[in-house]
């Protein structure tokens, strides 16, 4: 038997079977199954050549204006960053989101940071907290407010930072880390983002659709 | 009583705990050291993290009442630059077996891990005691419910 499920955010997989012979890895994506009254839907990361999901809904960026994926996406793609005011590996990567913010406009791509945090809206990822952090830190790019977190669990984003990447027809093409060394912009080896936004302007497919990096998990309510 | 407690958990206050770098390659020969004699339950956390630091209580008291049964083995996915302030954070916990701190690349410690896990902390893994992986959790368990969703997850 093999169950997976969620409780709030949290993904419970659970497998019964010879899971280790020769490490975890090799397992099989697990069956979802709800349990213990646990809700059914696992917020799975969005696909790649999926649709960016609710590109008209409007959201409060700290400008104070109101502003969609789709308004903020260029002629060449759409960045969204998943990200927020506190969590240490934003403010490692976050030096690195100026650079970012100026190869996307460059590039034709428009970018755009999201704060899902609903769970610390009251504190630290307030509104006024967010207006005095992108303020602090001279954001470039909209940092938008994502009521009740809609976004991301559309998105299936489940850390800050969580990076997507769409082509012109909004279709996702990249997903996951900015670059695989959060804590030293010098050490970088693979600028995933970088590389996945060259192969947008030359037309090329992406060459890695996926990754993965430690990060603060995005606090639902 | 209280000596052979702490000999059997790992678990007491004030002592500083060895910290040592670990690769995923380097954990997962840890967890099937195990086979044939606990299950073992892998918590990857870190001191930023603040539901990390809330639930971390209750991974140290299940791993002191179920000792005989259960290995818990923490790894800090904290930067190495502060590994200092993780030593503090374990000793303060009243953890004092060997803890141990992530030292290869997201990319590949998480895949070595599960395909499932996205990166996003609290994370706990659970491997019976054939070293198979019967439980991932990603992101803080229910408040009070470590040990229930521990023994649910060993006894299905």
């Amino acid at each position: 038997m093999k169950l997976t499920y969620r409780m709030g955010a949290t993904v419970l997989a659970l497998s019964a079977a010879a899971f280790l012979a020769a490490g975890p890895a090799g397992a099989e994506r697990m069956n979802k199954k709800a349990k213990g009254g646990a809700k059914a839907s696992q917020q799975e990361e969005l696909a790649i050549g999926s649709a960016a999901p609710m590109a008209d809904r409007k959201m409060t960026d700290v400008s104070g204006k109101k502003l969609s994926l789709k308004s903020i996406a260029g002629p060449t793609g759409l960045l969204v960053v998943f990200s927020c005011n506190t969590c240490p590996f934003v403010l490692a990567w976050e030096d690195r989101y100026a650079q970012l913010a100026a190869q996307s406009a460059q590039a034709g791509v428009g970018m755009v940071l999201v704060n899902s945090n609903e769970g610390k809206r009251n504190g630290d990822d307030s509104l006024d907290a967010m207006k005095a952090h992108a303020k602090d830190r001279e954001y470039a790019v909209p940092y938008l407010v994502d009521a009740r977190s809609e976004l991301a669990d559309a998105f299936g984003a489940s850390r800050t930072p969580h990076v997507f990447l769409f082509d012109r027809d909004l279709k996702l093409v990249y997903r996951g880390a900015i670059d695989d060394n959060s804590e030293n912009a010098k050490k970088v080896k693979e600028d995933y983002v970088a590389d996945a936004i060259g192969s947008l302007v030359a037309g090329e497919e992406v060459e890695i659709k996926t990754t993965r990096s430690i990060g603060c998990s995005i606090k639902r309510k | 009583m209280a000596m052979a407690i702490i000999a059997l958990t790992g678990v007491a206050c004030g002592a500083a705990p060895a910290l040592t770098p670990v690769t995923s390659e380097g954990l997962l020969e840890r967890v099937r050291e195990f086979r044939g004699r606990k299950a073992v339950v892998v918590h990857v956390w870190a001191t930023w993290c603040a539901p990390c630091v809330k639930e971390f209580p209750e991974f140290v008291r299940m791993a002191q009442a179920r000792a005989d049964r259960i290995a818990v083995i923490f790894v800090s996915a904290d930067f190495p630059k502060d590994a200092d302030r993780v030593r503090e954070f374990l000793a303060a916990q009243g953890v004092t077996r060997e803890s141990y701190i992530k030292s290869e690349s997201d990319q590949k410690f998480i895949s070595a891990l599960s395909d499932q896990w996205t990166g996003a902390l609290p994370a706990t893994f659970v491997f019976d005691t054939s070293g198979a992986l019967v439980a991932f959790a990603e992101e803080a368990l229910p408040e009070g419910g470590v040990s229930q969703y521990i023994e649910e997850v060993l006894n299905p």
